[in-house]
């Protein structure tokens, strides 16, 4: 197991060269230059001079791949680099924002297992009852509502109409309440679907039907034996789909002014804040190598086969 | 526990299965009776129907499933439930499939138990590990901890026994219990089974292909053939008189040692689903002939020994006739 783990993190080096590697060589590509964006920002006008020594100033005067391994080097020793706009550090304005982000991503992923545990089993335990009918249906709706849409609709009800939320920033609960809802629906939705088709196929096993031959209630079937044997697609599914999930928290941040990393990024989109973004890039990647190794762990964990190792005895 | 004409459907999109046709039998208590075929000729869904665990189309279309005075098919759904494990037990043809694979034997077992026995907490373990001990399973403290995979074939066969044992059913099913073991292996799991009802003095409803099994086993056979009972008696009628073509046929496809017959039918050949009018068994007949065109009713040839073809009984004469005409 721990060498499992340790390889896993190993794992990590090529990743994350890569993608910081691909990162750095499309941003070059875009169009906009960051230092007559700079220049202008600083009220001057972008003569070719000014662009220049802005340039220079910002070491992006050297050729590319001397600036990927200048990047690579600083990197090593912890410096991601300092933000074009803010002039802060890049780790710095990272870790300023991350805790809300993960604050956001806990409370979202709560909200999801709240709404797509019951419905998924209720689902399948009535199927093709009216519950589930209901159930699916606004499994449909929030899985095809795309998350601005219904980040805005959310918005419009409770902030506006109702006047209950606040809509924007952050600080208390109430705060966390609409984005975590907004993002945590969509999730619920396509995890209820496939938790119930998981349960469905599963219920079809012999061994149900065992279990069945010998009297146990429908219900303790269901939790106990059906269960825990559906959740293992699942949990694999939500594994593949971490970067969805990662997509769509950049997209709520910006919606609700969330002050997470995701705005961050998109701030620096924006600006063509080049350190930062090679900073989230290579932050979220971690998280993302990270996350997927806990999914996969806990995916052991589940299973009695691999947890235990060991063939088949004959 | 009495069937009484049972036919059972599965209605499809464009054309209705008929799985079971019209079966009937009865075991006592204490007797076991046998049931042999072909792939697909009804015998798993007899069975389930028995349970009434009959799976989402299907259903028994008529007949009656006569338990201890009660018809089951008309039982509600809760007494159904208690009616399973604790009067009715089935093991399952493959017992890897049948076991759940994220729950340990000790879970699986001590379920059942709680279900249907009021014992303590102390007491379900103590029973659980009688049970595994009376189905021959040595290390019992391991074996409870194992989950499924870690066990052999033959082991998890015996697991199932406990399982199906647990709360003394008075009538245990076994499908095929034999099938996915290899050959010494189903000899112990055979031998457990007689000793375990000779202990318990269960009824038994043993399902197999194999005439091996039926020869241990059962007090009476019933041969079954396209959702029907062809041939229906003890196991002297069976082995010694057969009077179904059908019966011969499978008979005579079995390696004959010595004096005992045992082996395993390998006939697997289509089986027209076309609702003929006439005998289902007629296409594959060797001895049909234009009275064929009329479906046999079942007719009792000497005391409890029931065939359904013309050919038997009091027509054996035309029967004996067309075998010396084919030979
Ligand atoms: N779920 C189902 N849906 C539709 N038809 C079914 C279903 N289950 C069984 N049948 C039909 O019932 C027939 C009898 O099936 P059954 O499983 O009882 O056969 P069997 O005698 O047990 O065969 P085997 O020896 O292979 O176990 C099959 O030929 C099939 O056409
Ligand atoms: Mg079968």
């Amino acid at each position: 197991m721990a060498n499992y783990i340790i390889n896993r993190l190993l794992q990590l080096i090529p990743v994350l060269v890569g993608v910081s590697l691909i990162t750095f060589f499309i941003l070059n590509l875009a169009p906009g230059d960051p230092a007559e964006l700079m220049v202008r920002a600083s009220g001057m006008e972008p003569t070719p001079e000014a662009v220049a020594s802005m340039r220079e100033e910002l070491g992006l005067n050297y050729p590319l791949h001397v600036r990927y391994c200048l990047w690579v080097w600083h990197a090593l020793h912890g410096d991601l680099g300092v933000s074009y706009h803010s002039g802060l550090p890049v780790a710095r304005e990272l870790a300023l924002r991350f805790p809300a982000t993960l604050q956001l991503a806990l409370a979202s992923s709560l909200f999801m297992i709240l709404l797509a545990l019951p419905a998924g089993l209720l689902s399948a335990f009535y199927n093709r009852s009216y519950i589930d009918h209901l159930s699916r249906f606004a499994a449909l709706l929030g899985a095809s509502m795309p998350g601005y849409w219904l980040g805005l609709i959310l918005i419009y009800i409770f902030g506006v109409r109702l006047g209950l939320l606040p809509v924007m920033g952050s600080g208390t609960i109430k705060h966390l309440l609409l984005p975590a809802m907004t993002l945590g629906f969509g999730l619920a939705a396509v995890y209820a679907r496939l938790l119930r088709a998981s349960l469905l196929e599963v219920m079809g096993q012999d061994y149900i039907k065992a279990a069945r031959a010998r009297g146990l209630r429908e219900r303790r079937i269901m939790l106990a034996y059906a269960f825990k044997n559906a959740l293992l697609p699942v949990v694999t599914a939500f594994g593949m789909s971490l970067g969805h999930l990662l997509g769509g928290m950049v997209v709520v941040e910006t919606i609700f002014s969330w002050p997470g990393v995701g705005r961050l990024s998109v701030e620096a989109i924006f600006a063509r804040d080049y350190p930062v973004l090679q900073g989230y890039v290579l932050v979220m990647a971690l998280v993302f190598v990270v996350v997927n190794l806990l999914v996969d762990l806990s995916y052991v964990l589940l299973n009695p086969r691999l947890r235990i190792g060991g063939g088949e005895k004959r | 526990m009495r069937v009484e004409n049972i036919k059972i459907d599965f209605p499809g999109k464009n054309s209705t299965v008929r799985a079971v046709n019209g079966v009937s039998f009865a075991i006592k208590a204490g007797e076991t009776l046998g049931i042999i075929g072909e792939s697909g000729s009804g015998k798993s869904v007899t069975a389930l129907a028995l349970l009434g665990l009959l799976e989402k189309p299907g259903r028994v279309l008529e007949g009656r499933i006569i338990y201890k005075g009660r018809d089951v098919l008309l039982l509600s759904r809760k007494e159904k439930q208690r009616l399973r494990g604790r009067e009715m037990a089935m093991v399952f043809q493959d017992p890897l499939t049948s076991l759940n694979p994220v729950l340990t034997v000790g879970r699986q077992l001590t379920d059942v138990l709680r279900r249907h026995l009021e014992l303590n907490r102390h007491q379900t373990r103590e029973r659980a590990l009688r049970l595994l001990q009376s189905v021959g399973l040595g290390n019992h403290e391991g074996i409870m901890k194992s989950f499924p995979f870690q066990l052999s074939g033959g082991m998890r066969q015996r697991v199932m026994l406990a399982l199906a044992l647990g709360a003394n059913p008075s009538l245990l099913i076994a499908d095929e219990p034999t099938t996915a073991l290899d050959v010494t292996v189903q000899a112990q799991i055979i031998r457990e089974l007689h000793r375990l009802q000779q202990e318990k003095g269960m009824a038994m409803l043993v399902i197999t292909h194999n005439w091996g099994v039926v020869a241990e086993l059962a007090d009476r056979v019933g041969v079954m053939y396209n959702g029907r009972l062809v041939e229906y008696g003890s196991i002297v009628d069976i082995f010694n008189h057969p009077a179904h073509p059908y019966t011969h046929l499978i008979l005579s496809s079995v390696p004959v040692l010595g004096k005992g017959r045992k082996g395993i039918i390998n006939i697997h050949s289509p089986v027209s689903r076309v609702t003929l009018n006439g005998c289902s068994f007629a296409p594959r007949c060797m001895l049909k002939g234009k009275h064929c065109l009329k479906a046999p009713l079942s007719a009792e040839i000497s005391p409890g020994h029931f065939v359904a073809c013309h050919l038997a009984g009091i027509d054996s004469a035309i029967a004996v006739e067309r075998r010396r005409e084919l030979a």
